[in-house]
């Protein structure tokens, strides 16, 4: 147990810096305006909306729909390679430990209410909206950008316009706080958006991360990536008694021993941190491979 | 009781390969979006305010 409250502290700690890192513009959040140096000329990897006062670099979502409205047609290579490397690499240890409207939604979840979870009680109403990430990302991020585009020329930012509740939260919110000339200007959408963040954030007092499994297109772009990110979770079986303490602390439900590895682990350690016979790792592949042949296990074996 | 083998897999072959294959897109990708100077682009847009993103259409 002082295992997992080291982690969780550990995690807390990590969760503050990254976003006081890629928001460290702090004046902005007085003047009402936003960073315009070159730092913006790279993607953070998180969920950070690059119109946060604070945001020293873009919003790889935000980047990607705007590349893919370009009148010019011309596809988002950068981005799409930025994206592609940080999934690689880190898998969704991102969503887990980077992104700050990851972090927001875990705070709401500490508030002392009755949690709801749908893993358990309608498991497949559960593993049907699991597929509300991709089909956000599929048809706001992507399709719509490229449909506005071959009917108006240019292509809209649908999620960043009508979804995005980190866009609201932290640029919105903060931006018409001391800006009074947008503030004069905020009309039916900043409600709607307002209503989306409230949505979201009631959601994640009942529920864990919410946003995140069912609905965050970044999200699904790294879970496609997690089976085979170098950073990930490995089991010996030689010392893994099945005694199912991972499953049941997993906050997002994954089948530890069965599908560590896949879309919806987002690297938190929980189980790591649980395991009473230390069987469970979690890093970059090169000490999982030590461990494996000091536990004798060969390719074939596998 | 028999249980299904628990160990998590290091990764299969095709794994391996669709791993590799995708370092060397992803390196090509940013290859070419480097240096087609798409990072002018990304910057473009970032340093204006997105009135869609805070909720002014």
């Amino acid at each position: 147990m002082a295992n997992l409250k080291r982690l969780k502290i550990k995690r807390n700690i990590v969760q503050g810096l990254a976003l006081l890192l890629g928001n460290a513009n702090l004046p902005g959040f007085v003047n009402g305006t936003i960073y315009q140096g070159p730092l913006k000329r790279v993607c953070l990897p998180g969920l950070n909306c690059y119109s946060c006062p604070g945001a020293l670099g873009a919003c790889p979502i935000g980047s990607l729909q705007n590349g893919l409205a370009d009148p010019f047609w011309r596809i988002p290579f950068y981005v799409l390679g930025l994206l592609s490397l940080f999934g690689l690499v880190l898998g969704r240890f991102i969503c887990g430990w980077l992104c700050p409207f990851g972090w927001f939604q875990e705070l709401l979840h500490k508030i002392r209410s009755p949690k709801l979870n749908l893993a358990k009680s309608h498991a497949r109403l559960h593993k049907t909206l699991l597929w509300g990430k991709t089909a956000m990302l599929s048809g706001l991020v992507i399709l719509t950008p490229l449909l506005l585009r071959v009917l108006t020329g240019y292509g809209i930012p649908a999620f960043c316009t009508y979804v995005c509740p980190s866009g609201t939260l932290m640029a919105g919110i903060p931006l018409l706080s001391a800006n009074e000339g947008l503030r004069g200007l905020a009309g039916w959408l900043f409600s709607w958006k307002m209503s989306v963040l409230l949505a979201v954030a009631v959601l994640s007092v009942l529920i864990y991360r919410p946003f995140c499994r069912y609905l965050c297109p970044l999200g699904a772009i790294y879970g496609f990536f997690n089976r085979i990110s170098l950073y990930r979770i490995s089991v010996d079986p030689q010392l893994c008694t099945h005694c199912g303490r991972c499953t049941r602390q997993c906050p997002m439900q994954v089948p530890i021993p069965y599908d560590g590895n896949g879309p919806e682990c987002i690297r938190c350690g929980e189980c790591a941190a649980v395991c009473p016979e230390g069987a469970i790792r979690i890093g970059f592949g090169k000490h999982v491979k030590e461990q494996d042949q000091a536990s004798g296990l060969s390719e074939k074996t596998r | 009781m028999t249980r299904p083998h628990p160990h998590i897999r290091q990764l299969t072959r095709t794994e391996s390969i669709r791993r590799a294959l995708l370092f060397a897109l992803t390196a090509i990708a940013l290859l070419v979006g480097l240096l087609r100077d798409e990072t002018r682009l990304v910057l473009q847009r970032a340093i204006q305010i997105c009135l869609g993103c805070i909720g002014i259409g």
